[in-house]
């Protein structure tokens, strides 16, 4: 390849496209798009992290004592500062891990609490306008509208016979039409991400101060490079085999309806139909059922503990609590065969409910699992994935949400659940919780995914993308080399 | 001179629909419109049924469990359910946004309980969140209306290309007839697959029926309505730009600008600059601000008892024995009783004050927003659609009114008989009620038709405008056009 020969082509694509506005729309776009796109976001972040804050606060002031929770306990997920990347699922996350019912010594319930509600409903009707939806919907038009007739309209002008005449090699030819489209939206793209994160840096969020943050900030952009350098090589590879713009630019339409709305809604309702699962409501309720049947087969055992436990049997109840006053052993005999009672159906109880939770976890994991990847035949679904998983705001928060709700259960069930002794005596329980006004309370933090986490799940998807540019640029190149003029 | 006319008319009309068929793209359509109407509806109609099964098991398994007041009072409190739509195939809205479930949040022997609408959906397929659904709506906003321009682009600026459209015009033929009969012809031949698709769906995947429910004709008959409105407004906006440009490829170019602007950024937009023109705070803060104003009565009441509890102090051991339920006395039960009531009005006050203010400022911020996003015949379309569909706004509303009789009715023929008390050395409940008689359960009302047809109203009329603005300016520009 000659680097003049490059060089004169790339500036002359570089001038053309300055030339008939092309540029400068694209730039107008981004420039008002993407700050607009990411001060609107930050809007929406700075009022969930504050009810956030305030909701840790409400509840620190509330829980103040271990006592405090035995009645109710909860652990607050923080809202993702990236959500100007990506809005992803966030709203659909769940904002919060409660109790359900008391902290018993039988042990402890959790579900997930969504407290964001609905507010207003157009902003789910119609969607947002965070950096993904403006790259995957109108970077991914504007690099349509940069290369469509790039190389058709050049044959339709006859323009590339003339060309064709001269001692240029092909393939640089096509390597700096690319080149030069690919610079142009990348600049309007750059400069509008600069204004951006000058907005945001405007509004009070530092996008290079703040831990955690410039990483995935990065790792978003070069994504979004990625992604326009697939899509201008999509429409290069259309133009490369159209005879003429007009045929082009339908095709490149097409495709682009198919790949942007058609694969990715077609592969979840393939899931859907191919491994059907059962809503969570459904499984929580069944939960709920099972944890009834075995509470209530464990009050069973106690009360034919009761009635056939000699030294207790004949007992009334005044004469038990006398009994248990003077530290009678045949009540502490009691007690420690209502503990094995207790301890066994608590592990059973675990189990059952784990086995459930696996079950439908798996079916789901499985359903989710066949959505995503048939939906990676479309370079703008990896797009999505990998800014929405980086932002984490995506599916991979789910994960994160189990994860702590396994950890909070358990930390609840140590400290709390199994502290506590209680002594059931017919329809009366008395008991201690194990711990007075010194013992420290427990804390509560959400734990949050690392960025090698949130990279582990979307790597495949990077990958594709990577391919995919350059697949859809050999496919032009090779096209390109074998166009027969005649 | 009239029958001329119409002759000029009906053999223009015929030259236009003998294009359409001789370049194959009548036939183009009609099969894809085959094959994507009657494939959307189906997988629609499964994935209705499967969130109508989840729902009938849901409540099937809560009235398993929940059979008595007991039951609600002491394992788990009252839920209600919401039913999902039957015409959800014509779109899916909010649905997936939309509660699912009611469930009252009160504390230990409180008298009065709140309900929290909740939304466990989410946790089921994240990912069709992550990327919307396939339904009706969807199918008329992206796939008909880029048919719609693929149609329209070229109709007058492929002419001018060709140089057609000058030999056309050296005849005695009134441009006006040109226009409309173009306009006439390709609209005909991109309705009729249309409502083949439409048909040969419904004659394949009926909507659900269910007794007492009121018959699906009417929201299918509006949502074809409003689906060829929308496919008109598209193709009027085809013929509009294609009559203004000299080169088809122009004309698509700047249709496709036009549509990324009225399908992705206009309706946005309208959301965000809501915001900054009727500002109205999250739920989560309103939520925020409910719970401080809870927790602030809670505390002062719990203090005032705790003075009075002060003022009746346990008495010995000995006493209580020797006077069993005397302790404590009927004027401590009393005085309790009229505090704990006083700082509930105090807090019911209060709350319904915020709750007011939060609602006008919301719904008002609401309204802006359907009003702006109007702009764009996109949202004229797809807001109306989820409507009718019962999965909209209006639906929301409907539960959340639901939800409310149902709090009123647990309130009072449930909580407010139970009473709590505090005491020197701890605490007592009572429950005044049954407590084996079946509870109240969520008495569901669905939104009359005539309610919804009267909501999208405007948007229908807008939808109109847009045609009649869109065909208007295509035959003015028409009208102006020099050949030379």
């Amino acid at each position: 390849m000659k680097p003049s020969h490059f060089g004169t082509i790339f500036r002359k694509e570089l001038l053309e496209n300055v030339r008939n506005h092309r540029f400068l729309l694209a730039l107008g776009l981004c420039v008002v798009l993407i700050p607009l796109g990411f001060s609107v976001q930050y809007m929406d972040y700075a009022a969930k992290d504050a009810a956030y804050r305030d909701a840790v606060r409400t509840f620190e002031d509330n829980h103040k004592e271990m006592r405090d929770f035995v009645m109710s306990a909860s652990v607050f997920r923080p809202p993702s500062p990236l959500a100007s990347l990506s809005a992803g699922v966030e709203a659909l996350l769940p904002t919060s891990i409660d109790t359900v019912g008391l902290v018993r010594d039988t042990g402890v319930t959790t579900a997930f609490a969504n407290t964001s509600g609905l507010g207003n409903p157009f902003r789910f009707l119609y969607g947002p306008l965070d950096l993904a939806t403006i790259a995957a919907v109108v970077l991914s038009i504007l690099a349509v509208l940069f290369v469509f007739n790039g190389v058709s309209g050049e044959k339709e002008r006859r323009t590339l016979a003339q060309v064709f005449a001269n001692a240029v090699p092909r393939s640089t030819l096509i390597t700096a039409k690319m080149a030069a489209a690919f610079v142009l939206i990348a600049a309007a793209f750059l400069t509008g991400l600069l204004l951006g994160v000058l907005v945001l840096a405007i509004q009070g969020f530092e996008v290079w101060g703040r831990a955690g943050t410039l990483a995935p900030f990065l790792i978003a952009a070069g994504l979004s490079l990625i992604y326009i350098f697939v899509m201008v090589n999509l429409g290069l590879l259309v133009s490369t085999r159209a005879r003429s713009s007009l045929s082009a630019m339908v095709t490149l339409v097409m495709g682009w309806v198919i790949l942007f709305m058609l694969v990715p809604k077609a592969a979840v309702i393939v899931s859907k139909v191919v491994a059907p699962v059962k809503s969570q409501q459904v499984v929580d309720l069944e939960k709920n059922q099972m944890r009834n049947q075995l509470n209530k087969e464990m009050e069973g055992e106690f009360a034919a503990l009761r009635k056939t436990m000699p030294g207790i049997k004949e007992m009334t109840m005044d004469e038990f609590f006398k009994a248990k006053r003077a530290k009678n052993p045949i009540v502490d005999e009691f007690q420690k065969k209502q503990d094995e009672i207790l301890d066994r159906f608590r592990d059973r109880t675990d189990g059952e409910l784990a086995k459930i939770d696996a079950f439908y976890g798996a079916q789901r994991d499985g359903q989710t699992r066949l959505a995503r990847n048939l939906s990676r035949l479309s370079p703008i679904s990896c797009f999505l994935h990998g800014v929405t998983e980086i932002s984490g705001t995506g599916l991979i928060q789910m994960d994160r949400l189990k994860e702590n709700r396994t950890a909070f259960a358990r930390l609840l069930e140590n400290e709390i659940s199994k502290k506590s002794k209680m002594l059931r005596f017919e329809n009366m329980a008395m008991g201690e919780d194990g711990f007075d006004s010194e013992t420290p309370v427990l804390k509560l933090v959400y734990r949050e995914g690392t960025l090698r986490d949130e990279l582990a799940g979307v790597w495949p998807d990077m990958a594709l993308l990577v391919f995919y540019g350059i697949l859809f640029f050999a496919g032009a190149y090779v096209s390109f080399l074998r166009y027969d003029l005649r | 001179m009239s029958r001329d006319r119409d002759r000029t008319f009906r053999a223009l009309f015929r030259k236009e629909l003998l294009e359409g068929f001789v370049t194959k793209r009548f036939f183009a359509v009609l099969v894809l419109c085959l094959i994507v109407f009657p494939v959307g509806s189906y997988i629609s109609r499964r994935d209705y049924q499967a969130r109508l099964q989840n729902y009938q098991e849901a409540v099937r398994l809560y009235e398993s469990t929940q059979k008595t007041v007991s039951n609600v009072l002491y394992q788990g409190g009252a839920k209600g359910f919401r039913e999902p739509s039957r015409f959800s195939f014509l779109s899916t809205g909010l649905e997936i946004v939309l509660p699912d479930a009611a469930q009252t949040v009160a504390k230990y022997g409180a008298s009065y309980v709140d309900m929290r609408l909740g939304n466990t959906k989410g946790t089921d397929n994240l990912y069709e969140f992550f990327h919307g659904p396939l339904d009706f709506s969807f199918l008329v906003t992206v796939v008909m209306t880029f048919l719609a321009l693929a149609f329209s682009y070229n109709a007058v600026s492929g002419e001018k290309e060709n140089g057609t459209l000058a030999q056309v015009l050296s005849n005695s033929v009134q441009r006006s007839r040109i226009i409309t009969a173009k306009a006439a012809a390709q609209f005909l031949m991109l309705a009729v697959p249309f409502l083949a698709g439409v048909a040969l769906s419904l004659a394949l995947v009926p909507p659900a029926s269910a007794a007492g429910q009121p018959s699906a004709w009417p929201a299918v008959g509006t949502a074809v309505l409003f689906s060829l409105l929308a496919i008109g407004a598209f193709f009027n906006l085809g013929l509009l730009v294609s009559s203004l440009t000299k080169q088809a490829v122009t004309s698509i170019v700047v249709l496709l600008l036009i549509w990324t602007a009225l399908f992705a950024v206009v309706p946005r937009l309208s959301v965000i600059a809501t915001r900054f023109l009727a500002p109205a705070p999250s739920e989560q803060v309103f939520g925020q601000e409910k719970a401080q104003i809870r927790l602030a009565n809670e505390k002062s009441c719990e203090a005032e008892v705790d003075k009075l509890i002060k003022e009746y102090p346990r008495p010995p051991r000995e006493v209580l024995v020797a006077k069993p339920g005397a302790w404590p006395p009927k004027e401590f039960r009393d005085k309790q009783g009229a505090i704990r009531a006083r700082y509930q009005t105090d807090l019911l006050t209060e709350v319904r004050k915020v709750q007011q203010a939060y609602e006008k400022k919301r719904d008002a911020q609401i309204q802006l927003s359907m009003l702006v996003a109007r702009i764009s015949p996109v949202s004229c379309f797809v807001r109306p659609m989820a409507e009718i569909a019962g999965t909209g706004w209006l639906e929301y509303r409907r539960f959340a009114d639901a939800v409310s009789r149902f709090q009123r009715s647990l309130n009072d023929d449930i909580y407010s008989k139970t009473t709590y008390q505090r005491m020197d050395g701890g605490v007592s409940t009572s429950y005044s009620g049954k407590m084996d008689v079946p509870p109240p359960r969520l008495a569901d009302v669905r939104i009359p038709f005539g309610d919804v047809a009267r909501d999208v109203l405007p948007d229908f009329i807008l939808l109109l405008l847009f045609n009649a603005l869109f065909f208007a300016g295509a035959f003015v520009a028409f009208l102006r056009y020099d050949p030379r």
